[in-house]
Parts: structure tokens; sequence; C-alpha cells
């Protein structure tokens, strides 16, 4: 299939939904489409051949925040451009509300439009005169899609109708070959923790309070901390038998993650709050190493219940002791996690991801029918964006 | 007690005078800068309606952009001065960025019905732009003579509030100036 997909926000900047793009338009090649991803760019060198740039984004207050959209009549003509160039079967828009390129392909295409959601945002962020003008735009979008149930929340109450969840895919080709570091998880075992030391709520505090029993029930066994800050007053709470067996990392270079993760016998995630979805538990997963986790909400969608991993009451380090020394013990139930973990990790990987979303691209699809300008609708949303500032105006 | 002398009693005319002229000039001063604050409402009240009215007419983008930030200052309450100030400096860099852009403003002043606008949105601009002064002057003015000490002492300002300056930026996009 010929795929188009567009791209609100800069290419060259990192950001969710750029890299999500970017990651759904690389599986999609290495599935056999041609894809052409239309995108705002800082700079037009090292653009990958599939980029079709509009341009330097523009720096607006908008929503709160500076944003990096694209708009304006010279923008508004390359996408139209793009659209009559292309000849996709598909349009694949994303984050259809920012005012920027998204928006703009709706207006000026006609045919199978696909659009992704990806942010949720609260009611008075939702814009009063984007929701009328949207809806001109959305009814031209065939089929929608949401990353994430906040996203999908978001445009049922706000613009109405429903969409499909399909979640951000996470690449863990690099995890899925880790070799662990030289000497380890070594003859005892090893707890992996992963993430800033002195941030609370990353929960290294939990992990270190539930030390004591652990070392208790398994006298050799070893903490391998991986993440910047200090820490060296968390750990000298602990008796000198505890905290010698603490290695602490330090900041580690992002390739050497997935050994990191891989020199483990549990990964812990004693996370306190904040996360909203838990890559590093996939991918921790996918390197082969069973997941102990905090039950929160993010998490126990990731290890589907406790199906793909284990769970401890947030913020317990009693329960957390607990759980650590049960399933140490059980070596057939380390064995189920490690197995579960690699089938959990990999329904998560583009390639999957990507797959779910190509289902969709068929659904819309038909075939002699490629997407067009759309003259007549560049006109309707005129006329409906013009109800809607009148409508401010009274 | 002894009865003043004549010097004594013209010197206290002198200070009762001097002190009602000062009292008359912080009236006049407070009436001017209502007077000024009243157009500067008026200026940014139009800034804001000719900007809704131009987003109809541009890509949707833009439009949204524009009609977001017009819509704001519009429906902001008067009286909370720090949000208005921010919802007005919002609306001019909304116009700045949708309209920095020489090539994209000579492609929309190809169209009547935006080259009018565009026409419209300087004129309220340097309007704006110069009621703004107006009223900083008077507002200076006016402090000036509140932190005077004998106008401080005898309370000569009343209940008066202190006022403020609108301090927020109205320059035009450059390719409009």
């Amino acid at each position: 299939m010929r795929i188009g997909i567009v791209c609100p926000y800069a290419w060259d900047i990192p950001g969710g939904v750029s890299a999500h793009v970017h990651d759904l338009a690389i599986a999609l090649i290495r599935m056999g489409h041609e894809v052409s991803v239309l995108a705002p760019a800082e700079s037009d060198d090292n653009l990958p051949n599939f980029v079709v740039s509009t341009g330097k984004p523009k720096a607006v207050r908008y929503n709160g925040s500076v944003a990096r959209l694209s708009f304006g009549p010279v923008t508004a003509r390359k996408v139209s451009k793009w659209i009559s160039e292309g000849a996709f079967d598909v349009l694949h828009v994303h984050e259809p509300l920012a005012p920027s390129l998204s928006v703009l392909a709706c207006w000026a295409a006609k045919g199978p439009i696909v659009a992704t959601w990806h942010s949720s945002m609260d009611r008075s962020r939702m814009l009063l005169s984007l929701n009328r003008l949207a809806l001109t735009a959305m009814e031209k979008i065939t089929a929608r899609i949401a990353v994430s149930e906040a996203a999908r929340t978001t445009l049922v109450e706000h613009v109405g109708g429903d969409a499909i969840i399909i979640p951000n895919g996470v690449d863990t080709t690099e995890f899925r070959d880790a070799v662990p570091m030289p000497g380890w998880p070594g003859n005892g075992k090893t707890i992996v923790f992963l993430g800033r030391v002195d941030e609370p709520r990353k929960g290294l505090t939990v992990l270190v309070g539930a030390a004591p029993k652990i070392v208790e029930q398994f006298p050799d066994i070893r903490f391998l901390v991986a993440g910047p800050g200090d820490a060296s007053e968390l750990l000298a709470s602990l008796p000198d038998h505890v905290s010698s067996r603490f290695t602490m990392l330090g900041m580690i270079d992002s390739k050497d993650k997935p050994s990191v993760l891989a020199s483990g016998n549990i990964y812990v995630a004693p996370n306190t709050g904040g996360e909203s979805f838990g890559i590093v538990l996939l991918e921790a997963m996918a390197s082969g190493t069973p997941v102990v986790a905090s039950n929160l909400q993010a998490f126990a969608r990731v290890l589907d219940g406790e199906r793909a991993g284990q769970m401890f009451t947030n913020e317990d380090s009693d329960s957390l002791a607990h759980v650590i020394c049960e399933t140490l013990r059980d070596e057939t139930e380390l064995q189920r996690l490690h197995t579960a973990g690699l089938e959990r990790a990999q329904e998560f990987d583009w390639a999957t991801v990507a797959q779910r979303i190509e289902t969709v691209y068929e659904s819309v699809h038909r075939p002699g029918v490629t997407v067009e300008p759309d003259f007549a609708g560049q006109m309707l949303g005129r006329i409906g964006h013009a109800r809607i500032t009148r409508g401010l105006s009274s | 007690m002894s009865p003043l002398s004549l010097g004594e009693v013209l010197l206290l005319i002198a200070f009762l005078w001097h002190l009602s002229h000062q009292a008359g000039r912080l009236d006049r001063l407070h009436h001017r800068i209502d007077v000024a604050s009243a157009a500067l409402d008026g200026h940014l009240a139009r800034r804001a309606a000719t900007v809704a009215d131009l987003a109809t007419h541009l890509d949707p983008a833009s439009g949204v952009i524009l009609a977001e930030a017009a819509y704001a200052a519009r429906s902001c309450d008067p009286s909370d001065f720090d949000n208005r100030m921010n919802v007005e400096n919002v609306l001019t860099s909304a116009l700045k960025a949708t309209l920095e852009d020489d090539e994209d403003v000579a492609e929309l002043r190809k169209d009547p019905t935006i080259n009018l606008l565009l026409d419209e949105l300087v004129a309220d601009s340097r309007r704006l732009e110069l009621s703004r002064r107006f009223h900083a002057d008077a507002v200076q003015a006016c402090l000036h003579l509140r932190q005077q000490r004998l106008v401080r002492m005898f309370r000569l300002a009343g209940r008066a509030p202190t006022p403020r300056t609108m301090d927020f930026d109205d320059q035009l996009p450059a390719s409009l100036r």
C-alpha cells in the first residue's frame, strides 16, 4: 500500500508523537509498504528519505505552553501538493487536534483517512473553537485510533464517536539479544533496579526498606542499581552486611541498558506513582528478566494483571520483600515469568503494533480509491470555521 | 498660647492651598487614567474582534491558533490584571507566529478580504500602541505624585487603588510593521 503519514510536530525534536511516527514508518516499510511522512523539521539535514519536510515549525504559545507547529498559507499549499503527488491509498494523520499539519491535511484531502489520538486533554484545555472546527475536519476521518484509554476518553467525551485502542509500540529488538554483564547475575541471586536513585517516585527507598528481610533469607543476594543521583545517605541507613550487597552503577549509557536488565534474576519496579505506561518493564521482559512491580494501574496493564509479572502492594517494603523471596525460591515460577514476559513484550513490539495498524488501513482501503485533494472540503472547512468564529464574536 | 503672627497665618494658608492643589492634581490624574484605561479597553476589544474575524479566513491551523487567542482575550475577566496582561501577550505572540513570515503575508494579501482585515489589524494595533503609551504616561505621572511625602502623609490619594501600567507586548509582526 502507499501510505501517507502526517506528523504535526517537528521530526528532529524528540517527542512522543514524532517517535511514534518514526517507529511506525520504519515498521511499515519493513512490512513492504511505501511510506511517505510529512512533518516539519528544524533542519533538512539527516532526514530519512521517506520524510518530506514542510520547513521549520514556528514557536507559538498555545494551550498554556510553547508548541512548535506548522501552519499558514505556504505550509497549507505544501500539504496539498504532497497529497496530490502522493496518490496515497491511505492517509494517516496523527494528533489531528493540534493546529498544525494534521488538521491542514484533513482539510485538504478526501478518501480513506485514519487518525491517531495521542494525548489526553482536560475540558478546560479542550478548545471551544477547535471543537467545532474539528468536527468539520474530523467528519472526514474514516477510522480513529487512540494510543491509550485516556486519549480515547478525551476523544469520546469532547469530539464524540469512538476509537479503537492500539497502544504505542516499544522497540525491543536490542533487548531480545541482551547479554548479562560479565560476572552477573553470578551464583547468588541478583535484583536489578533502574531509575533515578534520589527521585522518590522511582521507589528505591521501598527496595532499600525491603533489603534487610531479603538478605536475611538470601545472604548472598546482590542488588544492582543503575541510575543517576546520590543514594549514599539512603544506603547509610542500612546495616553494613546489607548495604554491602548493593552495587551502584550510577548513570548508564542507553546502549548498556539491555545488558544491565539481563544481569538480574528479577527486575524490580517499585515506582510509587507518576507512571503512565512503564516501557522499562517491557524492556526487562524482552531481555528475559522476570518483573516484580508495584501494583500501579499502568503496571498492571503492562503486566496483564499478574500474568506476565509479579506485583506487590505499592510503597509497602514488607510486601515487596515477601514477593521477591517467594518468587526467587520458586524456580518454575521464575521460568514461567521469563516465558510469559517474552511473549508479553512481543505483543507490544512495534512489529506487532504495526500489524494491528495495518489491519486498520486494510479495513478502510478500497482498491482503486486513493486519497485526493479536496478543494470543496477546504471551502467547507472555511465556512464551518467562519461559523465558529462568528459564534465567538457574538 | 500666643496668637499666630500674620506671617504664620499666611504660611498656613499657603500650605493648605498647596495641599488642595496637589489633591486636585491627583484627582485629575486619576480621572485621566480612567479615561485612558477606557480607551485602551476599547482598542484591546477591537483588536481581538479583528483577529477573530481574520481567523475565519485563514487555514484551519492558523485560524484555530488565532481564534483561541482572541477568544481568551475577549472572555478574560478585566479585574484579573495579571491574567489579562498574559492573554494579551499570548494574542500578540499568536499574531507574530501566524503572520511573521513575509511570504505567508504576501500570499494572504492576494485575498482582498484578508488584505482588508490585515490593514484593519495594523490600524487597530497602532491605535492600541498609542493608547497604551498614553495610559502608561498618566499612570507614571500619578505614581510620581503619589510618592511625594506630603501626598502620602495627608493621604491625598484616599482609597483610590494604586494604578498600574498595562505592560504587554503590543508590537506588530515584522511583516506588517
